[in-house]
Parts: C-alpha cells; sequence; structure tokens
C-alpha cells in the first residue's frame, strides 16, 4: 500500500457571478489514480494549467476532492479530524522561498512548525539542529533570512517542513526562481532527504533534467494523467512530450536528434556520461 | 539610439552602515538592434543594472548616456527615456492592473499622450506582436493563465513603441512550450521591429539559442562581455560564478577529451548536431583509407 494514494480523483474549480450564483466549472483534474510508495522519489511534469499544482494541493489536504479519494498513510483527506495529522505526514514547499519564510531568525523559522505542533523546547531545538543539518544550513542558523540567496532560503524553507518530520514531501516548482547554483543546491537537498532520510519525494518542476534521477515520472495534461513510468521510458517518446507542451533534456534531444541522423545509438540516453560512452563506442 | 556607462558604480545606502556596493566601475555600451543577453548569479548587481539604464536608479558614481547625453544632465527628460527604454520586470503579471487586457496595454501609450483610439491602436498592434488572440482582450487580466498575463505585460511595454526593451526573466515558472513561444516573439520583435533586446535570464539553454551577445555579471562588476561561443568557452570560471555553460557544451568538451574531434564551442542541440556527424564521417573515412 502506497504512502499517496488517489483513486478516481477529480476535482473542479467554481467560478461565481457578483450575486454569487455560478458562473463557471472547471474541471482541474479528472480521474488521477495515483499510488505512490513509501521513500520513492516522484515527479509530475505537464504544461501550465495542466493540473499538477491541483493535485499537489490535495495531498496536503489543502484542496478536498470533488470526487474520488486521497488518501495520505491511508487517512483519507476529506474525513473530519484528520487534517493535522494529514498536513504533518505531508509537508508542502512552494516555488517563491519569500512567500514561505515568516521567521526573522533562520533557526526561529525552522521551530516555527514544531512549535505549532505542541513538540516540548528541547526537542524543537534537536529538530531544528537536524533539519537544518539535513539542507546544509546549519551554519546559517542564526541568520536573518532575507539576506540568504534563493537557494538557501527554499533550503530554510525545506528545513521548516522537515522539522515536522513529515514521511513525504512534495514540491511545486521549487526551483522556478533561482539561478543554476541555487537549483543545484535544492535538488541535491532535496535527494538527500530522499536517500539518507527515506522521505518519499513528489517534486512538480518545468525543469526536464531535475527528472532525470526520479523513480516514476508522471505526466499530465488536461487534468488527466497521459504518461507514466521511469524517466528511460518517459523520455524516449521526444515527439509525444512536446505534443503535451514539454520537453526532454537537452543530452536527451541531441541523441534523439542523432539517432534520427541514422547513427547507432540506444533509446532513452539521460545523461551525459551515457551520451559520450554511446558515441564513442559507435565508432 | 545607444545606452552608454561610463565608470558606473552604484551604493545601496551611501553613508550608512547599511551601505553596501552593488555595483562597480562599469563601462557598457548597448548599440542598436543588438539581442543581448545578461547572466549572473542572484545578486551579481543585474536587477540594479538595468534599473540604471532607463533612469530609475541614479549612478552613485559615473555616467549614464543616452545617446551621448548624460541622462542625469539638466533639461534631460527621464520621462520620455522611460518611454524609449521599456523594462519588462521579472513576474511581469504583477505589473497588471486594469479592468480588461485592452485597457490594461492602453495605459502606457494614453500616458505618453496618444490619444484613446491610437493608443487602442497601439496597444491591440503590441498585443497581436506577442500572440494573444482578440477573444482575450475584453477579459479581466487576472484571469488569464501565467503564460498569457507574462504577454499581455510585455504587451504593456511594447504599446509605448519603446527603441530598447529589457526583460528581466521573463520566462520564469513557464513551462517549455510557454517558454519558447516567449522567447520567439521576442526574438521576432528583435528582427522586424529592429528594437534593441536586453534578456537577463538565468537559462544558459535559451540565452546560447537566442542572443548575439553575452554579459555576464559577478559580484557587481562584468566578468566577460563577448559573442556566446567565447563566453560559454570559459564554462570552468562561469561555474566559480555559481553559472554553467549549457549542458551541450559540456557534452562537446567530453567528447574531444575521448579523442572525437568535435567543435568544442557547439552551444545549441543543432550545432552539436551538425559538428558530431561530422567529426564520426571523418572517422569513418580515415578507417577506411
Amino acid at each position: 500500500m502506497g504512502i499517496i494514494r488517489a483513486s478516481k480523483l477529480g476535482f473542479d474549480y467554481y467560478r461565481y457571478d457578483e450575486d454569487g450564483q455560478e458562473q463557471e466549472v472547471t474541471r482541474a483534474i479528472d480521474h488521477v489514480d495515483l499510488d505512490v510508495r513509501e521513500g520513492q522519489f516522484v515527479a509530475i511534469l505537464g504544461h501550465n494549467g495542466s493540473g499538477k499544482s491541483t493535485l499537489a494541493k490535495h495531498i496536503n489536504a489543502l484542496l478536498m476532492p470533488t470526487e474520488g479519494t486521497l488518501w495520505v498513510d491511508n487517512m483519507d483527506t476529506a474525513a473530519e479530524g484528520e487534517l493535522w495529522r494529514i498536513r504533518q505526514k505531508a509537508g508542502m514547499v512552494f516555488q517563491n522561498p519569500d512567500n514561505q519564510i515568516i521567521g526573522t531568525v533562520v533557526e526561529e523559522d525552522v521551530g516555527f512548525g514544531p512549535e505549532n505542533m505542541g513538540v516540548p523546547t528541547e526537542d524543537i531545538w534537536r529538530r531544528v539542529d537536524e533539519s537544518l543539518a539535513a539542507v546544509g544550513m546549519v551554519a546559517y542558523r542564526d541568520h536573518s533570512p532575507n539576506k540568504l540567496s534563493g537557494g538557501q532560503k527554499q533550503r530554510v524553507a525545506i528545513a521548516g517542513v522537515m522539522a515536522m518530520r513529515p514521511r513525504c514531501i512534495v514540491l511545486d516548482e521549487p526551483t522556478a526562481m533561482l539561478d543554476p547554483n541555487g537549483r543545484h543546491e535544492v535538488l541535491r537537498a532535496v535527494r538527500e532527504l530522499n536517500q539518507k532520510e527515506n522521505v518519499t519525494v513528489i517534486l512538480i518542476t518545468h525543469y526536464m533534467e531535475e527528472v532525470v534521477f526520479a523513480d516514476h515520472v508522471y505526466v499530465m495534461d488536461q487534468g488527466h494523467i497521459v504518461l507514466e513510468g521511469i524517466p528511460r521510458e518517459i523520455f524516449t517518446r521526444v515527439e509525444e512530450l512536446k505534443d503535451y507542451g514539454l520537453d526532454v533534456p537537452q543530452v536527451t534531444l541531441l541523441a534523439y536528434e542523432l539517432k534520427k541522423a541514422g547513427l547507432s545509438i540506444p533509446e532513452g540516453i539521460l545523461t551525459r556520461k551515457e551520451l559520450v560512452d554511446a558515441l564513442c563506442r559507435s565508432n | 539610439m545607444s545606452i552608454e556607462l561610463k565608470n558606473v558604480s552604484y551604493l545601496y545606502s551611501p553613508g550608512t552602515a547599511y551601505e553596501m556596493r552593488a555595483l562597480e566601475n562599469i563601462n557598457l555600451t548597448i548599440p542598436e538592434h543588438q539581442f543581448i543577453g545578461m547572466i549572473g548569479h542572484t545578486g551579481s548587481g543585474k536587477s540594479t543594472l538595468i534599473q540604471l539604464f532607463n533612469g530609475l536608479l541614479r549612478p552613485t558614481g559615473g555616467e549614464v548616456c543616452y545617446n551621448g547625453e548624460n541622462i542625469w544632465g539638466d533639461g534631460f527628460s527621464r520621462k520620455d527615456l522611460r518611454s524609449q527604454v521599456g523594462l519588462v520586470f521579472q513576474y511581469p503579471e504583477y505589473q497588471l492592473f486594469e479592468v480588461d487586457v485592452l485597457q490594461d496595454v492602453c495605459f502606457g501609450p494614453k500616458n505618453q499622450g496618444l490619444s484613446p483610439k491610437e493608443a487602442e491602436k497601439q496597444a491591440k498592434r503590441a498585443l497581436e506582436h506577442v500572440g494573444v488572440p482578440e477573444e482575450l482582450f475584453d477579459k479581466s487580466p487576472f484571469e488569464l493563465s501565467g503564460g498569457q498575463k507574462k504577454r499581455v505585460a510585455i504587451a504593456g511595454v511594447l504599446a509605448m513603441d519603446p527603441k530598447i526593451l529589457i526583460l528581466d526573466e521573463p520566462t520564469a515558472g513557464l513551462d517549455p512550450a510557454g517558454r519558447d513561444e516567449i522567447l520567439r516573439q521576442i526574438a521576432s520583435l528583435h528582427e522586424t521591429r529592429g528594437i534593441t533586446i536586453v534578456l537577463v535570464s538565468h537559462s544558459m539553454e535559451d540565452i546560447a539559442r537566442y542572443v548575439q551577445r553575452i554579459v555576464v555579471m559577478n559580484q557587481g562588476q562584468i566578468a566577460f562581455d563577448d559573442i556566446p561561443k567565447r563566453v560559454f568557452s570559459h564554462y570552468r570560471e562561469l561555474e566559480q560564478m555559481g553559472l554553467a555553460a549549457p549542458e551541450i557544451t559540456y557534452v562537446m568538451h567530453d567528447l574531444k577529451s575521448r579523442g572525437l574531434d568535435v567543435d568544442v564551442e557547439a552551444i545549441t542541440v543543432e550545432e552539436a548536431k551538425r559538428s558530431i556527424l561530422r567529426a564520426l564521417k571523418a572517422v569513418r573515412e580515415e578507417v577506411r583509407t
């Protein structure tokens, strides 16, 4: 049984006119089935408006399904009374780090979550220490968050979620606002949490390079999951992905173009090393 | 229509305990009709620099000249300057405020003193140029998708008919298709209208594909200012600055070090493909003879 499961999940956004009458209904996700096992690193791809963020918001019960069910660690998110336990199990990190940092000092910001949960003080400090260590930000614990770089801020935000000891962390385009260095920092931190702490990761992104290391990829289009599989399978479908408004990593695209030009290269090249090895072997 | 910066420096909060040097000794010329990319890590001084271009910030040292005239000199109209040098900020959707799309885009040209009819003509032309369809003209800008909002915001600046258009990360948060489309439209503004473009971006791949020249900012100074190939050949130094070359450049260097005679200056998939095919063909012919 997966830690995150969805069955025939559907969600409608309603728009009301000035008199409170229903004006328009938009189906944002439709018939989504999902099964994420504990400890997996899962990526969700899809163009703007494909339903990724709506799906993500269901995982920590910010949105309740219009149809179907979503379970977090066997708790139905629509059930009354489980809300706080669900949010503690599945933490969420958003795109803009400035919108999620509230403390004036890094360590206070990270301690905010457990403090709110009523964790005893000494425990809070221990969790703050561990979470900052997990994202490599111990050296900045008494800094002011607004003097940090984007990548550092985002790592503080992740530490803040980690301090609540979630078993799953959902990241909604966490690197969209960062420079290349910041992107690497955040991704490295997330991968380490996944590998060392066995935290389940659900990463939503527009950067195809970030998906290469995922265990499983879901591709969404118009509220549906249209493709799923391991990255190597997904990225062999170059034309299909383009139809969905997506891309493949540049290395994969180059391999694909070279193959089309007649070179014998295996399918599903994902990394620089694979491409270079394949090319050096072929001559 | 050129912007020239001579020995420009900029201090935030000069003379206070919070004094911070954002730019130091910048010499830079932006000539007509160029498509320039600007890269640099967060805090490298890019945003400060572009705000000097249209006089939103006043340099604490040196001169900023537009067509040879100091923009902070007596009698220089910075209001006119701002309609000739258009600035689209990061997250342009925050610049939207009117009741519908067309009104929003009309705001700039109306402010320039055009008649409502003229302003509307300009606005429609700008919207058309960035690919906003007519059926969206009377929608509220806040009902649009992220990509459409960005387009409307760019149109708002474009409607003022600027000679120079500066865009700070116009594609952040867009999906690949939306990103390509906006970049293509920006490139077409450069080609068809001859507008000078300064594109600030964190995506080396996008920069490699579109621009003619790259300015690299690092710690408040210009680290490199050259054509893309030559800038990306300094990939080791770029990494030290928290940047990188396009992934393709690394592939080419790896191939070269493994003995394949490819062009290490290739920076796009298309260039790399040609170079690799050529190199492999040469190897095969050598084997045959």
